[in-house]
């Protein structure tokens, strides 16, 4: 685990990315920007803010604020306290505000079933042709990365490495097994203090046709420890 | 990676590409699949055997590995049960997304 990340430093370096696969595939989950009470009018006001979660939600309370101010029949308009509107219709701000609340909460079902429904079609587009909004997608998983993940059986934590290479030819450059041959002092005492029973290989990946084109280019390296 | 839960399958042998084919297309017709893939290995010969491999005393190789990502951990413990009915003499393992580290060298931490 380490050794995989020691040597991903002294790699040459590679160009920045602005935005992971994860990023690419939470927006293209987000759910269309709507106004409050469920009117779905934002139309091309919102759809620039549209990427941006803490600003869709600020817009959405200050509109909330809005409607509640103008629903307080003459109140506002007079400058009178609410004090002395509340006596011409008492129950007509709780009521307009409940509903507010309501069609909010309304709103978050219709949202979530909205995103829901878009990450089943981003399923889809992988599985299909390459082309439409997965572009952005099968682009990324060609990047080289690095990927650590883990399992715990009885007590013992097993570790899976894998690590994006650009082609099976890097894991074979005189660079990279040069710093495998060269391991660093804290190298050596991770390798033989602390990893066991190491699988490693090289793996140029595979898929079915029908997504093959998407890996095509990225090949693997795996690292466990223990199996 | 799409999904948080992966589940792999480790060949000793090299297994039927077929099968391996069959099993991602169904897995993949199930919504809380996200990603599925076959890696085989490459040859042993290839690649060298280096100090840090000597350090460790020599690491075990597998043929190949399919390797299956969903959306959630426990979705993964069922494909893998799944699996380890379909796929006999395999080393099967259940695990969760800790961070990726992508080329600028910056980690996204996700459990």
């Amino acid at each position: 685990m380490l050794g995989a990340t020691l040597g991903a430093r002294r790699q040459p370096p590679l160009p920045q990315q602005s935005f992971s696969s994860r990023t690419a595939q939470r927006r293209l989950s987000l759910p269309d920007a709507m106004l409050p009470g469920g009117l779905d009018e934002g139309g091309n006001a919102f759809r620039s803010v549209e990427r941006d979660h803490a600003r869709i939600g600020i817009g959405l309370d200050g509109s909330l604020r809005e409607h509640r101010r103008s629903s307080g029949d003459m109140a506002d308009d007079l400058e009178m306290p609410e004090g002395v509107a509340q006596p011409v219709d008492g129950g007509r701000f709780l009521r307009e505000h409940a509903g507010a609340l309501l069609r909010r909460h309304q709103r978050d079902g219709i949202e979530e079933a909205r995103g829901r429904a878009r990450q089943r079609l981003v399923r889809r587009e992988l599985l299909a042709a390459p082309g439409g909004d997965a572009r952005d997608l099968r682009c990324h998983d060609r990047e080289p990365r690095t990927f650590l993940l883990a399992r715990s059986d009885s007590g013992v934590t097993a570790y899976f490495n894998f690590y994006v290479t650009q082609s099976v030819g890097v894991l074979k450059s005189a660079a990279y097994l040069g710093r495998l041959d060269e391991p660093t002092p804290m190298t050596r005492t991770v390798m033989s203090e602390i990893f066991k029973d190491m699988i490693r290989d090289g793996l140029p990946s595979h898929l079915p046709a029908r997504r093959h084109a998407r890996h095509r280019r990225g090949d693997r390296a795996v690292w466990r420890t223990p199996g | 990676m799409r999904g948080t839960g992966v589940v792999t399958v480790r060949f000793g042998e090299r297994p039927a590409e077929t099968a391996l084919q069959t099993a991602i297309e169904a897995l993949m017709r199930d919504k809380a699949v996200a990603c599925g893939e076959i890696w085989r290995a490459a040859d042993a010969l290839e690649f060298p055997v280096s100090m840090e491999e000597r350090l460790r005393g020599g690491d075990r190789k597998i043929e190949a590995c399919l390797l299956v990502e969903t959306l959630r951990v426990p979705d993964a413990e069922k494909i893998a049960a799944a699996l380890a009915h379909e796929f006999h003499r395999t080393e099967i393992g259940v695990y969760q997304l800790l961070c990726e580290i992508t080329a600028d060298g910056l980690p996204r931490t996700l459990a």
